[in-house]
């Protein structure tokens, strides 16, 4: 595969993070490849979503390193603020802004981080709407959107600013069943034009199909570390094998 | 997978509209559904009636001197600004009216009003007068008068219902439109409506009829014949120019509209330190546009924020030392605008040009506030001020809230701020004006001002009391907005930090608006209660409209005898605030409704 020759995007190495006495990641060391889609599987509580909110520094991590794209995760604001518009996230509760419409939505961040004229940001904006299927709610408001509608803005504001890594933290969990396909369809859609992805995530068929890796998360360590097949037809632990029962 | 197709029939097929209702099943319905509820319509009925009846009967006394009011009103409005400049106070109302209209157009003012709502409303209002007539101790003319107008008010409005039968639920008024018939009405009220006056000739307590507003119904039937004009002016400029730039010269010219008025249209500008002023002023511009060019280049980096931080601290270093008042706030916004830079402008070419041309036009700004400021005034009074009455108490309101809105939200944004020093600051200033009267803050303004500002700094009255407005709003202010700044969602906070943006982007963009927003019901209450505190700057030895009323034209007797007016006058006043209090409500809930789109 070409991954296989790509260069490393993401080093993470021995990660570890503390929420008072809780010790929600127990050294994680991972490597993740440019154009690489790792899902992250894993019980709640597990630390899948706080090493992915580790990774664009909305929680900072206590010991260990991460490296993204190059630069090293410290308390450097402008470091942080320089990764951070390089690292797209799509959160689970959306968090559009309320006040803004859908368009203004995605060209917000263009326009005053990017400092693209509002032109461009705007036919940008149109452009990835078309994208996740949308266009026609632009000027609309987020509270006048269907949820998956919603995650979809939020999935185009996060491309707006052509990030170079895309986080994804249980996008599908707020949804209602009959909308986790649309949202599933885009993300599909961006794994398959080369976008490098890390998605924590319930959706098993998603991880099987779209996945290059698995990574089974389980009392803040990676458990499980394999392609999609390997995971789910020969897992080697048995907390995998567990979990696996659970699920399937 | 084939798509199905089931088809569902229309809503409006399933649920057919309930049967209208008479009004004797309304009033069974929502006033005489039980026992209590109809003891308590009654008694609410009954508070009615002898509230109209009081009201009324105290009004039209035989012994009320209302020509007192109708006399006075120049005095009540600007008291002793002199007539022959008064083309100066129509100018400015005609600014903010044209500025009005304009902004109507610009920002689409005004919805569509159901035919059946505004005929029911023009009904019910008919019914009202009706009732008034008939529990008021009217004489028995002007009681069939009244029931004649109630009566054509009733029949218009289900008449016009009616007629317009299956069509009413499809047909709009535009809101604008009844707007400006009820203004209309008004203005026509000026002319028609007659009012007593004192005779010249007869002797005291004699009076005649004659117009309401003699002398300012003409004006004011040109101002409204401008709004509409400058309103349609706005729908044609609408589409010439894009809106959003429209949009944000309304707004900068709302702005500039309270100085330009207060400052040079009304007291009348003889310039000072023109010259200095003048070279002070370009040369700023020259030297600091190259500054902020240079200091914008995202190439600079870490030196572009190291050199804008230097010329913070000489900004600050300035008012240690002795300078000019205009250098020093030249230095301060250009260390505000260089550290601004890299946020605002940085990266495209257009962009810092654009950063640019907003500090040359904040230079130009500043430059003619101060000239303003250290202006000589024109209008000559026996006062040590030319503002006095409704105008004063306009020019206190305006400039308090105006003034104090930046500082509350710079001390809500300190007081939820993560950094010790401002929040500490912050939580110390709001405890401590919160703490004290207003009325001990405007006795402080005039007797310690001098006192605080050593550097030789010292106002005219109103703009002393009006700072002290300011600070005294901005603590209950900074409190309602840190209200709508906790009830903002982490995740909003978290989606803007994802996305690159820095700490005042984010606050600028995201948590402010949103902020603000959520505590428009409170911001209003803070408005109103500041436009009816203007009327403690009596203590203070300023003629606010409350001032006037209660002490001058209750006791005037030259040339008519108004001794004894008290009550009369009181009523007056009561009047003009409320219907300037109520309109600020009521646009509070356009306000609500407007922005509370997509958010339901």
């Amino acid at each position: 595969m070409q991954i296989e020759n790509a260069k490393d995007i993401i080093v993470c190495d021995g990660v570890k993070k503390w929420f008072g006495d809780f010790q929600a990641l127990k050294g994680v060391t991972t490597t993740i490849k440019e154009q690489e889609v790792v899902v992250v599987i894993g019980p709640s509580g597990s630390g899948k979503s706080t090493l992915i909110r580790c990774i664009n520094r909305l929680e900072a991590h206590q010991e260990g390193s991460i490296v993204v794209d190059g630069i090293e995760l410290t308390n450097d604001l402008r470091n942080i603020e320089k990764i951070r518009s390089e690292v797209g996230m799509v959160f689970q509760q959306f968090n559009l802004f309320p006040h803004l419409t859908v368009m203004d939505n995605i060209t917000l961040a263009p326009m005053w981080v990017r400092k693209k004229p509002r032109d461009e940001a705007e036919e940008t904006g149109m452009e990835l709407l078309e994208r996740v299927g949308i266009p026609e709610q632009a000027n609309k408001y987020p509270g006048q959107l269907s949820g998956g509608q919603q995650q979809r803005v939020a999935i185009a504001r996060a491309l707006a600013m052509r990030p170079k890594i895309m986080l994804f933290d249980e996008p599908t969990s707020a949804l209602d069943p009959e909308m986790i396909k649309e949202v599933l369809d885009v993300m599909k859609e961006l794994a398959l034009s080369g976008m490098t992805m890390i998605v924590v995530t319930h959706e098993m068929g998603f991880a099987r199909e779209v996945a290059d890796r698995v990574l089974f998360f389980d009392y803040g360590t990676i458990v499980e570390d394999g392609t999609p097949e390997h995971f789910f037809t020969n897992p080697q632990h048995d907390r995998t094998k567990l979990f696996l029962s659970q699920i399937l | 997978m084939a798509e199905k197709k089931i088809i569902l029939p229309e809503i409006e097929e399933l649920a057919p509209e309930p049967p209208p209702k008479g009004p004797v099943v309304w009033m069974k319905d929502n006033l005489f559904y039980s026992v209590s509820s109809t003891i308590l319509t009654l008694l609410g009925l009954l508070i009615a009636v002898l509230f109209i009846r009081g009201m009324v009967g105290f009004i039209l006394a035989d012994e009320r001197k209302w020509e007192a009011i109708t006399t006075n009103m120049r005095l009540l409005m600007v008291q002793a600004y002199p007539q022959e400049a008064s083309w100066r106070l129509w100018l400015a109302l005609g600014i903010i009216f044209v500025l009005l209209g304009l902004s109507l157009a610009f920002w689409h003012a005004g919805g569509k009003a159901e035919p059946r709502k505004v005929g029911r409303a023009v009904a019910a209002a008919g019914g009202f007068v009706v009732f008034v007539v008939l529990v008021a101790p009217f004489e028995t003319n002007a009681r069939v008068f009244g029931l004649i107008i109630g009566g054509v008010l009733i029949v218009a409005g289900l008449g016009a219902v009616r007629l317009l039968g299956e069509r009413a639920k499809e047909a709009t008024v535009p809101v604008l439109l009844i707007a400006a018939i009820l203004a209309g009405v008004a203005v026509a009220a000026l002319w028609l409506i007659q009012v007593p006056v004192p005779d010249p000739e007869g002797g005291v307590g004699e009076s005649q009829l004659a117009g309401i507003a003699t002398t300012t119904s003409g004006p004011w039937t040109i101002l409204y014949l401008v709004t509409i004009a400058s309103y349609f002016l706005g729908l044609f400029l609408r589409r010439v120019i894009p809106e959003r730039a429209g949009r944000l010269a309304l707004v900068v010219l709302w702005t500039m509209a309270f100085p330009i008025i207060v400052l040079h249209l009304a007291r009348g500008v003889e310039f000072q330190n023109v010259g200095q002023y003048l070279t002070i002023g370009v040369a700023f511009a020259a030297v600091g546009s190259l500054i902020i060019w240079f200091l914008a280049d995202p190439a600079r980096g870490e030196l572009g924020r190291g050199l804008a931080g230097l010329l913070l601290v000489i900004a600050i270093a300035s008012w240690v030392v002795s300078a000019l008042i205009l250098i020093r706030l030249m230095l301060l916004l250009l260390a505000l605008f260089a550290l601004g830079g890299p946020t605002f402008a940085g990266g495209e070419r257009a962009t810092r040009i654009r950063y640019v041309g907003v500090w040359v036009g904040a230079v130009v700004i500043t430059v003619y506030m101060m000239l303003l400021a250290t202006g000589v005034s024109l209008v000559q009074t026996s006062n040590e001020t030319v503002f006095g009455g409704f105008f004063l108490t306009w020019i206190l309101a305006i400039g308090g809230i105006a003034l104090s809105f930046p500082m509350g939200v710079v001390l809500a944004l300190g007081r939820t701020s993560t950094m010790p020093i401002f929040r500490l600051l912050s939580t110390i200033y709001i405890e401590l004006v919160r703490g004290v009267p207003l009325i001990t803050w405007l006795l402080v303004s005039i007797v310690v001002f001098p006192i605080l500002f050593p550097l030789g700094v010292n106002f005219v009255a109103p703009a002393k009391v009006t700072l002290f407005i300011a600070f005294f709003s901005a603590a209950y202010l900074a409190e309602n907005v840190r209200g709508g700044l906790q009830a903002i969602s982490k995740g909003q906070t978290e989606a803007a930090n994802a996305l690159g943006m820095t700490t005042l982007q984010r606050t600028v963009f995201i948590t402010l608006p949103q902020a603000l927003r959520a505590v428009i019901p409170a911001l209003v209450g803070q408005v109103i209660a500041i436009f009816k505190d203007t009327s403690l700057v009596a203590i203070v030895g300023l003629f606010d409209i409350l001032k006037i009323g209660r002490d001058i034209i209750p006791t005037q007797t030259q040339p008519y005898n108004f001794l004894g007016s008290l009550r009369e006058s009181l009523l007056a006043v009561a009047v003009f605030y409320w219907i300037f209090t109520f309109i600020f409500s009521r646009i509070s809930l356009q306000l609500e409704e407007r922005l509370g789109v997509g958010k339901r």
